[in-house]
């Protein structure tokens, strides 16, 4: 009971952290810059094929492993070499979420150069396009990520912990870590007058222009630093489901991010982490429910997925600057300013009869 | 003869995405949403069809009208139930476009929700098609055929209702300029319905067209809709005529270009996707400016016809 416990929450904490990721990088471009990205799967997949390309392919050189990279001998051979080698696979898993996170980066940046040169909803489309339509050529492609198969046995960088669980564990923690990092990164960023100057561009592009801002290379930053960030979660979610396949990374984690981001609200970041943790929640428990409750005669995921849609269709219509939109940003002026009128206001209290 | 296949084939797939991106173009148009919920019309039809004839036995003409209404119905459900509250609330493009493709997607869940409890999750029309012509490796069917004609058809009548009747009279007032169009008495309201019928009918043929031609899953109509929305990118958005031309460069560039670059270059067929991606990205660059197409395609212009001029 208790392992199975542990297990859950590890795993819910593991998804948790991959969400947050995806939600913050996508706050940090729509709800802070204003550019509509409806190509997120496409970054966070980029990660995972990463992973998916990268590891297999140095592990059969680094370890001398013969067979076909697609076999399934070569997917058991590249978990048992990960089992007796630990440092060289921790060395290989950061190394490739460094080379995810730069990878992310300049694709985001070409992306964004001709994009950024035309109207807005101009990027929104041509990413989505650009995500379903790579995913379709990876899907076909033999030599990316093994085609329609995909391509397994990445091996958990723990995995020579031994026991499954502390493994998860482990790697929960691990993943904690790296989305706490990214959520203080984009929050110094925001908080910073790098961050104005996006908001500001957000609110009055024509006015940040003629303040002598450069607003194209803003707004490429932008896209470059979240799209290194899902490509980081990405390379994650890869290691920690040990299988790249294709047919994952389907529109749907894009309209997910949306969800994560309105439920929390735009431009919020603590609004966004706790729409991620209602959102991993009714995830996880929805797909604890066909072994505990009642059969259901189709898969959950589409019952899963016809309650977020719902939802998402809902708070569009009625909260449509999301559940706890931007606030005020708390800045020392401001906290002058506020308690100089906290003791005007005071000053009348004790004095009523002037 | 490989090559005339290629391009029979690039023609009638060009023709399919063609009269998607016409659908498209028109309700992006007139009143002014992406409409990403277009996908699961075609795969309604689709499925209409195919279960209508394989599982009841209905004659596949038969099944044609009632695909068609079911096209049309979804469509106008999605827009009564999602696009015109929104518009009404006065939302952004972007909001609709999200709501577009929530609205899609829960679309999508339902059928497949319904037909895996019916178990008919992949399923084909009960039609298999005739082959007409037959000359040394060339085949055509009449399924080739029918497509082709319809295509020309509806776009002859689309032009006909847009270019002569009042309704359509209504609708390019409304593409120009929407607040004066309401302004000047139009019923924007009742326009946008018959916009919606006017969206529906594509779609319904394109999804009974191609459950006879292949099998249908709950993806068929987002497979055909991102190539038909790169073909809406490489015309511009909002010109039918670019639209068109850019569903047939679509189809050309998947079969014709295709089997020349396998042919000369020996690239693996994999690669069919990649072809529109760059098609569309070259668009989109010189769109953007970043390619200098136009003063190009001006000078090479001037040096061809004017040189006596200057």
């Amino acid at each position: 009971m208790f392992s199975e416990l542990a297990t859950l929450l590890s795993t819910t904490l593991t998804f948790f952290s991959i969400y947050v990721m995806l939600s913050l990088s996508l706050n940090l471009e729509y709800g802070f810059t204003g550019i509509p990205n409806f190509g997120k799967v496409f970054f966070f997949s980029l990660g995972a094929y990463v992973a998916g390309t990268f590891v297999p392919r140095i592990m059969h050189i680094l370890f001398r492993i013969d067979e076909p990279l697609c076999s399934a001998v070569a997917s058991t051979q590249r978990i048992l070499v990960g089992l007796q080698e630990p440092i060289t696979l921790m060395i290989i898993f950061i190394a490739s979420l460094i080379f995810s996170g730069i990878v992310g980066a300049i694709i985001g940046y070409m992306l964004s150069y001709p994009s950024l040169k035309l109207r807005g909803d101009y990027l929104a489309i041509s990413l989505l396009i650009v995500a379903e339509l790579s995913r379709v050529f990876v899907r076909t492609e033999p030599n990316i990520v093994c085609g329609t198969d995909g391509i397994g046995g990445i091996p958990n960088p723990f995995i020579s912990v031994g026991d499954t669980l502390i493994k998860e564990v482990l790697y929960s923690i691990l993943s904690g870590v790296i989305a706490y990092l990214s959520y203080f990164f984009i929050q110094r960023i925001v908080n910073s007058p790098y961050g104005r100057v996006i908001k500001s561009i957000r609110d009055d592009e024509l006015a940040s222009q003629l303040l002598g801002k450069d607003v194209k290379r803003f707004k490429a930053e932008v896209l470059m630093f979240a799209s290194s960030i899902s490509a980081v979660a990405g390379c994650l979610y890869a290691f920690f489901i040990g299988f790249v396949y294709p047919d994952d990374f389907i529109i749907v984690w894009t309209m997910y991010s949306w969800l994560m981001l309105l439920l929390g609200g735009l431009a919020n970041n603590k609004g966004v982490v706790v729409g991620a943790l209602v959102m991993v929640i009714i995830d996880r428990g929805l797909r604890r429910i066909p072994s505990y409750w009642l059969s259901l005669p189709f898969d959950v995921s589409y019952l899963r997925g016809t309650i977020f849609m719902i939802l998402l269709l809902l708070i569009i219509m009625y909260k449509p600057r999301g559940i706890f939109p931007e606030k005020p940003l708390d800045t020392p002026a401001r906290q002058v300013f506020e308690a100089h009128i906290k003791k005007v206001v005071n000053l009348k209290k004790e004095s009523p009869h002037q | 003869m490989e090559f005339l296949q290629a391009v029979i084939s690039s023609i009638v797939t060009g023709s399919l995405y063609a009269l998607m991106a016409y659908g498209l173009t028109i309700t992006l148009g007139s009143i002014r949403i992406y409409n990403w919920a277009y996908a699961e019309y075609v795969t309604i039809s689709a499925y209409v069809t195919a279960v209508l004839s394989s599982r009841y036995f209905i004659n596949v003409l038969l099944c044609f009208p009632i695909s068609l209404a079911s096209a049309i119905l979804v469509s106008i459900l999605v827009d009564e139930l999602v696009y015109k509250p929104l518009t009404k609330r006065g939302a952004t493009i972007i909001q609709l476009m999200l709501a577009g493709i929530a609205a899609g997607l829960l679309v999508r869940y339902i059928v497949y929700i319904f037909a895996s409890i019916n178990n008919v999750v992949i399923i084909k029309a009960a039609y298999a098609s005739r082959t007409i012509l037959v000359y040394d490796t060339l085949v055509i069917t009449d399924l080739d055929v029918v497509a082709i004609l319809v295509t020309l058809l509806m776009m002859v009548t689309f032009h006909f209702i847009l270019l002569k009747t009042l309704l359509g009279k209504q609708i390019r007032a409304m593409w120009d300029n929407f607040e004066l169009a309401r302004l000047s008495g139009v019923k924007v309201y009742m326009v946008r319905r018959f916009v919606c019928v006017l969206v529906g009918i594509p779609a319904g043929i394109i999804g009974s067209l191609w459950s006879i031609y292949s099998t249908v899953t709950p993806t068929t109509g987002w497979g055909l809709l991102l190539p038909a929305f790169a073909a809406v990118i490489v015309g511009g958005l909002v010109s039918i005529p670019g639209a068109i031309v850019g569903g047939y460069l679509l189809g050309i560039g998947e079969n014709l270009l295709m089997l020349i670059a396998y042919r000369v270059f020996n690239i693996s067929l994999a690669y069919k996707p990649l072809i529109m991606l760059l098609i569309m990205l070259i668009a989109l660059f010189i769109r953007a400016e970043v390619i200098p197409f136009k003063p190009i395609a001006v000078n090479i212009y001037r040096f061809i016809f004017k040189r006596g001029e200057a």
